[in-house]
C-alpha cells in the first residue's frame, strides 16, 4: 500500500451510539447500537456489511447516511470530516449519500405517480428548467429499465419495478454513495438477478460505491468486493469476500457461514448443484 | 403508577387553568352582579359599595382568586350572591341531575350502537344495515337542538310527556315505584333528544371499527380454522374492536356532558345547564366558577375512567410496562 | 426415504382441472389458476415452488373454500377423503376446516393480538370437540410442547406481541396442527423469518411430519424448505403447474425451461454453492411474469423463454409424462 493509494471514500472511527426508550417519568432502556465501529470503504467498490439481527446495522447505515447523529466517534466522507461540518455544509453532502430499503412500497410516496417520484429530487435542486427536467425523467427511466407509463403510482408495480423506481429516483441525485438495505429481500428469484446486475452495470457506468445490509451472506459472494461483519455494534472482521469465505477468523464469522439446522443446508447441497 | 401520578398532575393544571380563565372573562365581561342595583334610584350608591364590599367584589383581581383558590381547596366555593346559599351544595344538587340524565344517556345510546353496530357490521347491506346508516346520517344531519325542540313540542302537544322539569309536583307523596315512574316520564324526552343525536357517531363508529376488524388476517384466519361466525364476532372481533371504542367513549362523554347542558335548558331539566345560563346572565360569579371547575372535574372524570377501561381492555397496553 | 407404498395408497386429496377467475367487472377476469391438477397422499409432503404471481396462495385458499368474494371456481373438482370439498355445505366444510384440512399463513399477523395464546389454541379446539375446559387448556399446552416451545405455561398466558417471531410462528403451526387434521396447507410457513429461526422452522415441520403423519402443501418460493421437507415437488407459473415429479427428478433433472432457470437462479446466491467468487453478473429470466388479466393462446412462459419454437405461441401445451412420477408441460418433450 503505497502513500499514493486514493482515499477511502468512507471511513468512521470509534462510531458509538446508545439507544434509549422510554418517557421522562419511566425508567429507560438503554441498547447500544454502536460500540465503536471502524469501517473503511473505497471508491467504486461494494461492501457487504453483514451480521445478525440486532447487531447494529441499520444504525451504522443511518449514521452514514446523516440521517441520525452518533454520540461518539468520527466519519469521513470523501475525505471531510462529516460531524464537525456546519449544519449548512453537511446538506450538501447528503444528497452524496443515497439509501434503498427493503420495502420500496414504504420508501415511495403512494399518492405521487412515478414521473412526480422522479421528478421531486430534480426540482429541489433548483437548477434544471421543467424542459430539462422532463428529459432527464426519461433517461433516468432508461438507465435503470423501468418501461411502465409516466403516471403510474407505486402499488400498481410489482416489486421489481418499485426497486428499480426507487434505485432511479436516487440516481436523480447523483450520488457517489449508495446504502443498499436488503434491497433483494422479498423478490423472486428471477427478479433478483435483474436488479442484481442492473446495480452492478450501474456501479461500472456511474463510478458507484456500494454498501450492501445484509443480515444473510446469500448474494455477497457475486455481489461485493469486501465484507464486513458485524456483531453487537462493533465490525468484527473485515475482509474481501474470498478471504472472508475461505479463512473466516472470528466465531460470529463462522456462525453465520455455519450451515444452519439439523436438516442442514450442507447436508442437502448436492441437492443444490 | 407514575404514569397515574402524571394523569393527576395534568388534571390538577387544568382545573386550575380552568377556573383562572372563568375568573378572567367574568371580570372581563361589563358589569357585576349589582348592576341592576345600581340603576335603581332607590338604593344609595353607598349601599350598593357596602354590599359589593361584603361579598368582597371591590378587592383587586389577584386577591379574589387567590381567596377563592385556597378557599375551594377546602371544599368552600364561595356564596351564590342570586341564591344567598353557599356554591358547593347548590352545584352537587344540581350536578347529580346532571348526571342522572347523562349518564342514562350514555348508557342507552352506547347500547343501542354496540348492539346494532355489531349487527350492522356483520351483514354489511342487509336491511338493517341500510337502515341504520339512512336514520344515522338524517341525525347527523339534523342539529341537536332542533332535535331537542321537535320532541319537546311532539311532547307537549300529544299531552304524553311532560313539558319540562324532573319531577311533577307532589313528588315526595308518591310511593317508591311511583316515583321512579314520575322521574323516568321526565326523563323521557331530554333524554331521546340527547341518544339520538349522541347514537348517531357512536354507531358509525361502532359499524367503521368492526367492519375492520373483520377484514383483518386473524378474523380470516379464524374462518380457515372453522370456528363458527356468531363466535368470531363476539369473541374474536368484538375484543380486538374495542381499543379505538374506548377512546370515543371518553370523547362521547365530553361531548355529551356540553350538549346536556343546552339541551337541560330547552327542557327545563334542573341540571348544571341552566345554573349556569344564570349565573353568567347575572353575573353570579362564584357560581359561574363553580359550575365550570365542576364541570371540568367531571369531564376529567369521564376521562380518567375511559383511560382505566383502556388500560383493562387492550392487553397491548397493559404489558408494555411488563416487557 | 420416500417408500413407493405411499403412491400406491389411495390419494388423500385429488384435484382435477381447477380453474380459478378473480371478476374484476361483467367482462374482464384475472386467471389466478387454470387446470391445476394434482395428488396427495396420505403422509405425503408435496411442496409447490414457484414465484410471486403463480397462484400458489390462490390454490391454498381455492382448496378451503376461503377465496375472496370476487373469486370463483369456474371449473375443477376437489376431493379430499372421498368428500367432494367445492361441493360440501358450510356446516360440513366448518367441521373439514381446522380439524382435517388446515392453513398455516405465513405471516404472523393471523394470531388475534388482544388474545391470549392459549386462548387462540383453546378457540379452535372447541369449535371442533365437545371437552371440558380442563381437556382444551391440557391438550394446548401438549401442542405447546410438540412445537417445541420453553416455558409453555408463560406461553400459553402470553400475548402475541409478548413472543419473538420465532415463537409467533411456532404458535400459527400449532393453531394448524391442534386437530390434527389429516392435511395440512404450509403457505411459505418461513419467508417473513430470518435464516436462522428459518431454518429451525424447517426441521421441526420435520419433525412434526414424521410424528402425526400428515400430508403436507408446502407452498414456497424459497427453495430450502422444500429440499429439506418435500417428497415430490410441483412448479406452478402463471397459474399453471409446468412441471411436477419427485424431489430428485425436479430439482436434479428439471425438465421445463422454466425450471432450470428458476433453479439457476436460486442456486447462484446461494452461500453453500462452492463455486466462483467475486462479483459477476448473476442468472436472470428476462422480462417479467405475464399479466394474468389476458389470456393467452400459447404457453404463457414462450416470451422469456430459451428455447420456444413456433408452436409455443399457438397452443398450450398438454403435460406430458416424462416418467412414472415425472410430469413436464412443455412442447418440447411432446404434446
Amino acid at each position: 500500500m503505497t502513500s499514493l493509494a486514493p482515499e477511502p471514500l468512507l471511513r468512521t472511527q470509534g462510531l458509538t451510539k446508545t439507544h434509549s426508550q422510554g418517557r421522562w417519568w419511566e425508567k429507560r432502556f438503554h441498547s447500544q447500537a454502536l460500540n465503536g465501529v471502524e469501517l473503511t470503504l473505497d471508491k467504486g467498490k461494494t461492501l457487504a456489511l453483514v451480521g445478525k439481527s440486532g447487531s447494529g446495522k441499520t444504525t451504522l447505515a443511518m449514521c452514514v447516511a446523516m440521517l441520525d447523529k452518533p454520540d461518539a466517534g468520527k466519519i469521513w466522507f470523501e475525505g471531510r470530516d462529516v460531524l464537525s461540518l456546519a449544519k449548512a455544509q453537511r446538506a450538501l453532502l447528503r444528497p452524496r449519500i443515497q439509501l434503498i430499503f427493503q420495502d420500496s412500497a414504504a420508501a415511495l410516496p403512494g399518492r405521487f405517480s412515478v414521473a412526480q417520484i422522479l421528478e421531486e429530487p430534480l426540482v429541489i435542486q433548483h437548477r434544471y428548467s421543467a424542459k430539462e427536467r422532463s428529459a432527464l425523467v426519461l433517461d433516468l427511466m432508461a438507465k435503470v429499465g423501468l418501461g411502465t407509463g409516466l403516471a403510474i403510482r407505486p402499488h400498481q408495480l410489482s416489486g421489481g419495478q418499485r426497486q428499480r423506481l426507487a434505485i432511479a429516483r436516487s440516481l436523480a441525485l447523483q450520488p457517489s454513495l449508495l446504502i443498499l438495505d436488503e434491497p433483494f429481500v422479498g423478490l423472486d428469484f428471477s427478479i433478483r438477478g435483474q436488479i442484481v446486475n442492473l446495480l452492478l452495470a450501474l456501479q461500472e457506468d456511474l463510478s458507484l460505491t456500494y454498501l450492501y445490509i445484509s443480515h444473510d451472506l446469500d448474494l455477497v459472494r457475486c455481489f461485493c468486493d469486501d465484507v464486513a461483519v458485524m456483531d453487537r455494534g462493533k465490525i468484527v472482521e473485515q475482509a474481501s469476500v474470498t478471504e472472508l469465505f475461505r479463512t473466516p477468523n472470528q466465531a460470529e464469522t463462522k456462525a453465520l457461514l455455519a450451515p444452519r439446522g439439523g436438516h442442514s443446508r450442507t447436508d442437502n447441497s448436492e441437492w443444490l448443484r | 403508577m407514575r404514569y397515574l401520578a402524571v394523569r393527576v398532575l395534568q388534571g390538577v393544571f387544568l382545573l386550575l387553568g380552568v377556573s383562572l380563565l372563568s375568573f378572567v372573562f367574568l371580570e372581563a365581561a361589563p358589569g357585576d352582579f349589582f348592576q341592576e342595583m345600581r340603576l335603581n334610584p332607590q338604593i344609595s350608591p353607598n349601599a350598593v359599595a357596602r354590599l359589593r364590599a361584603q361579598y368582597g367584589l371591590d378587592q383587586p383581581f389577584p386577591v379574589r382568586y387567590g381567596r377563592w383558590l385556597v378557599s375551594a381547596v377546602r371544599g368552600d366555593f364561595g356564596v351564590s350572591l342570586a341564591y344567598g346559599t353557599p356554591v358547593a351544595p347548590l352545584l352537587l344538587v344540581r350536578a347529580r341531575n346532571t348526571l342522572l340524565l347523562t349518564g342514562t344517556a350514555m348508557l342507552v345510546a352506547w347500547g343501542l350502537a354496540l348492539s346494532l353496530g355489531v349487527f350492522c357490521a356483520a351483514w354489511p347491506g342487509g336491511w338493517l344495515d341500510r337502515a341504520c346508516l339512512l336514520m344515522s346520517a338524517t341525525l347527523l344531519a339534523i342539529p341537536e337542538l332542533l332535535l331537542g325542540l321537535c320532541f319537546l313540542a311532539l311532547g307537549v302537544r300529544t299531552g304524553w310527556f311532560p313539558a319540562g322539569g324532573m319531577v311533577s309536583p307532589g313528588f315526595e307523596d308518591l310511593n317508591r315505584w311511583k316515583q321512579v315512574g314520575d322521574l323516568l316520564w321526565h326523563l323521557a324526552v331530554p333524554l331521546v333528544a340527547l341518544v339520538l343525536g349522541t347514537w348517531a357517531v357512536l354507531f358509525r363508529h361502532v359499524r367503521g371499527a368492526l367492519l375492520e376488524v373483520l377484514d383483518s388476517p386473524f378474523i380470516r384466519a379464524a374462518r380457515g380454522h372453522g370456528i363458527s361466525r356468531r363466535r368470531i364476532l363476539f369473541h374474536h372481533a368484538l375484543p380486538a374492536a374495542i381499543n379505538p371504542l374506548v377512546s370515543l367513549f371518553g370523547f362521547s362523554l365530553a361531548s355529551l356532558l356540553s350538549v346536556s347542558l343546552l339541551t337541560e335548558v330547552i327542557m327545563s331539566w334542573p341540571g348544571l345547564g341552566p345554573l349556569l345560563l344564570e349565573a353568567v346572565l347575572a353575573r353570579d360569579v362564584y357560581v359561574v366558577i363553580g359550575a365550570l371547575t365542576f364541570s371540568t372535574l367531571l369531564l376529567l372524570a369521564g376521562t380518567g375512567l375511559a383511560d382505566i377501561l383502556l388500560f383493562a381492555t387492550d392487553p397491548r397496553i397493559r404489558s408494555e410496562s411488563l416487557r | 426415504m420416500i417408500s413407493v407404498t405411499k403412491t400406491a395408497s389411495k390419494p388423500l386429496l385429488q384435484v382435477r382441472h381447477l380453474t380459478v377467475r378473480f371478476f374484476v367487472d361483467a367482462n374482464n377476469a384475472v386467471r389466478p389458476l387454470n387446470g391445476i391438477t394434482f395428488q396427495v397422499h396420505p403422509g405425503e409432503v408435496v411442496g409447490l415452488l414457484g414465484e410471486s404471481g403463480a397462484g400458489k396462495t390462490t390454490l391454498a385458499l381455492a382448496l378451503i373454500r376461503m377465496l375472496p368474494p370476487s373469486g370463483q371456481v369456474v371449473q375443477g373438482a376437489v376431493e379430499f377423503e372421498g368428500r367432494p370439498l367445492l361441493s360440501v355445505g358450510e356446516r360440513e366444510l366448518r367441521r373439514i376446516r381446522g380439524s382435517r384440512i388446515s392453513l398455516i399463513y405465513q405471516d404472523a399477523a393471523v394470531l388475534n393480538p388482544v388474545l391470549r395464546v392459549g386462548d387462540q389454541l383453546v378457540e379452535i379446539l372447541r369449535a371442533h370437540h365437545n371437552w371440558r375446559r380442563q381437556q382444551l387448556r391440557e391438550k394446548a399446552i401438549a401442542l405447546l410442547e410438540d412445537v417445541e416451545l420453553r416455558d409453555v405455561e408463560r406461553i400459553y398466558a402470553a400475548y402475541p406481541h409478548q413472543l419473538s417471531g420465532g415463537q409467533r410462528q411456532r404458535i400459527v403451526i400449532a393453531q394448524a396442527l391442534v386437530c390434527q387434521p389429516a392435511f395440512v396447507i404450509a403457505d411459505e410457513p418461513t419467508a417473513s423469518l430470518d435464516p436462522n429461526t428459518s431454518s429451525q422452522i424447517v426441521d421441526l415441520l420435520g419433525r412434526l411430519k414424521h410424528r402425526f403423519q400428515t400430508a403436507f402443501l408446502l407452498i414456497s418460493h424459497d427453495l430450502n424448505p422444500l429440499v429439506c421437507l418435500a417428497d415430490r415437488i410441483m412448479v406452478m407459473y402463471a397459474g399453471r403447474i409446468v412441471e411436477q415429479g419427485t424431489r430428485e427428478e425436479v430439482l436434479q433433472q428439471p425438465l421445463h425451461p422454466y425450471t432450470r432457470a428458476l433453479l439457476a437462479c436460486a442456486r447462484a446466491g446461494d452461500t453453500a454453492n462452492d463455486g466462483r467468487f467475486g462479483k459477476q453478473p448473476m442468472p436472470t429470466i428476462a422480462g417479467s411474469p405475464p399479466d394474468l388479466m389476458h389470456s393467452t393462446c400459447g404457453c404463457d412462459f414462450e416470451s422469456r423463454c430459451q428455447d420456444r419454437m413456433g408452436v409455443c405461441s399457438v397452443r398450450i401445451p398438454e403435460e406430458i409424462p416424462a416418467s412414472s412420477s415425472h410430469k413436464v408441460r412443455c412442447f418440447k418433450f411432446g404434446g
